[in-house]
């Protein structure tokens, strides 16, 4: 609420009438009238908050208020621009349509279209996508900027998991996930605490069915403090292992409420396990198995050069998905670019045929058990 | 802001008063005066107006714009003067809604001017419910936008 009567800003209003109708027409529809008059009192309340001016001392008229908020309504946007921009650069919606269409088409949208001069506070966009944390009571370039903020620390934190692990997980949670409107970084960060509570890396994304039995089962008999307690634990370990942007950890510490709210919801319908949904698979490997052909030595040679000097996990996953078509070659790739936890994400990428086959063929292998391959297959 | 809020905006009332009267020295050379009691009345009328077409009027208001541009009519005289400025006034808010605010008020009132004078021969009645509900018609429509095709 602006500290100026009505009266002092009633003058103003017709002004801001003049400008809108060029000086072409004395009235204007109540309608527009109480659209001009929000957008004055928009911009005037920016301007009373803050620093530059002390209204309360008595400086300033509401002019020169409403001018400073105007101009400060105008920086945000070019900030919301700038930060948008850097959104856009590496921005992942894991296939999600409305993820994609709220940030990638609504964004560019809303910075042609809003008038900050004649509609401040009507921000014109829907966010279908919603968010871990509900932006509540801001409007116009306020909402979108504090919106944009929040969907940059979302990909940031998202960006600690591989592509394929998050897509995967999120079909796990929902088949249809593409279609569907839920916050991806939470159903992640479930994910994730789960793997810290059951000892497992978080990076990973995963959890066998055993684990995730077990640890249902065991935060089915918290109390209320006790989850509290043993998820905020899980919180700061996940910020220490993953190494988190302090944005990041404060962004979702302080979601801490929603997270336990969340865990009692699933908790009274005795589902918690849901909140760790098992990876699913687009498309199985195993069509392409099926007749695989093997790969040339010299081809399989260079491929295996290329991913043992490849570090990043989901690279060399991906490197797998493109031109492995048979069991044998993923054998001799298995034995020389992946090592410890990288196997089950490997073997996470195999159909339950592909992966009978495999333990069949790797069972007393001294080849696999040496290196341990053996040992994390039999998990999956 | 609610509707109520706008409809109780206080009026300039003295500067529109002062505003209509200073037509009169314009307007003497049609035989036309306005005294202050009717001024009154027309400003009073000219709110109702407004109230009813949900318009909210800053400034000295249309009043003035009104009186200059009809006053030389050959349709208007002492003794209908004061009856036909109150229906154009209704008539021009009314159209003004309906015409979108897609003419400028010089605009709508060079148009109703024209017609008024010529194809209306000064009947308030087809003016409003013939020629000006067209026009809005055709506006909304994305017929017609131009004055200079319709005069």
């Amino acid at each position: 609420m602006t500290r100026y009567k009505m009266e002092e800003v009633l003058p103003l209003l017709e002004e801001r009438v003049r400008r809108y109708t060029h000086n072409e027409s004395t009235s204007v529809t109540y309608e527009k009238a109480r659209q001009l008059m929000e957008s004055l009192l928009y911009c005037l309340e920016e301007g009373e908050n803050g620093n530059g001016m002390d209204i309360m001392a008595g400086e300033g008229d509401v002019k020169t208020a409403f001018t400073l908020g105007l101009a400060r309504k105008k920086e945000k946007i070019k900030l919301a621009e700038e930060l948008f921009e850097k959104i856009r650069k590496d921005f992942h919606s894991y296939h999600n349509h409305g993820y994609e269409e709220t940030v990638m088409k609504g964004m560019p949208a809303f910075f042609l279209r809003y008038d900050i001069e004649f509609d401040g506070k009507n921000h014109l966009l829907t966010l279908d996508y919603p968010l871990f944390l509900e932006i509540e009571e801001l409007t116009g370039i306020d909402l979108i900027y504090a919106y944009l903020k929040a969907a940059r620390i979302e990909q940031d934190f998202l960006k600690h998991f591989p592509t394929l692990s998050v897509e995967e997980i999120l079909r796990g949670f929902n088949g249809k996930y593409e279609e569907a409107y839920f916050n991806i970084s939470e159903i992640v960060l479930y994910k994730a605490l789960g793997c810290i509570m059951v000892k497992r890396p978080a990076g990973g994304l995963f959890m066998t069915e055993e684990d995730i039995m077990m640890l249902s089962k065991q935060l089915q008999e918290r109390s209320k403090e006790e989850l509290e307690s043993k998820l905020q634990d899980a919180l700061l370990s996940l910020d220490k292992e993953l190494h988190l942007q302090s944005e990041v950890s404060e962004y979702f510490m302080t979601g801490l409420p929603k997270i336990v709210s969340n865990f009692l919801y699933y908790k009274k319908i005795k589902k918690v396990f849901l909140l760790f949904p098992k990876r699913k698979q687009k498309m199985k490997l195993q069509q392409k198995f099926q007749d695989g052909r093997v790969m040339e030595d010299e081809a399989l040679r260079i491929l295996i050069e290329k991913m043992q000097a490849c570090e990043s996990l989901e690279d060399r996953l991906y490197m797998v998905k493109e031109n492995v078509r048979s069991l044998r070659d993923l054998k001799e790739i298995l034995k020389e670019c992946f090592w410890g936890d990288e196997f089950i994400q490997v073997f996470s990428l195999l159909s339950q045929e592909e992966v009978m086959v495999l333990k069949k063929e790797m069972k007393g292998r001294i080849a696999f058990g040496k290196g341990c391959i053996y040992k994390y297959l039999i998990k999956i | 802001m609610d509707n109520d809020s706008f409809s109780i905006i206080p009026v300039n009332r003295q500067l529109q008063l002062k505003k209509v009267m200073e037509c009169n020295d314009f307007t003497n050379q049609f035989g036309l005066q306005i005294t202050k009691q009717e001024a009154l009345e027309l400003i009073q009328a000219k709110q109702e107006a407004l109230k009813e077409q949900q318009r909210v009027e800053f400034g000295e208001g249309i009043l003035p714009k009104l009186i200059y541009a009809f006053c030389d009519s050959p349709f208007i005289d002492q003794d209908n003067y004061v009856e036909t400025l109150t229906s154009l006034q209704d008539i021009f808010y009314l159209y003004k809604n309906e015409s979108l605010d897609e003419w400028s008020d010089d605009e709508l009132i060079e148009y109703m001017k024209h017609y008024f004078d010529g194809k209306c021969m000064g009947s308030l009645e087809y003016l409003e419910e013939t020629v000006l509900q067209n026009l809005s018609r055709e506006i909304r429509y994305g017929i017609r936008r131009d004055t200079d095709d319709t005069i």
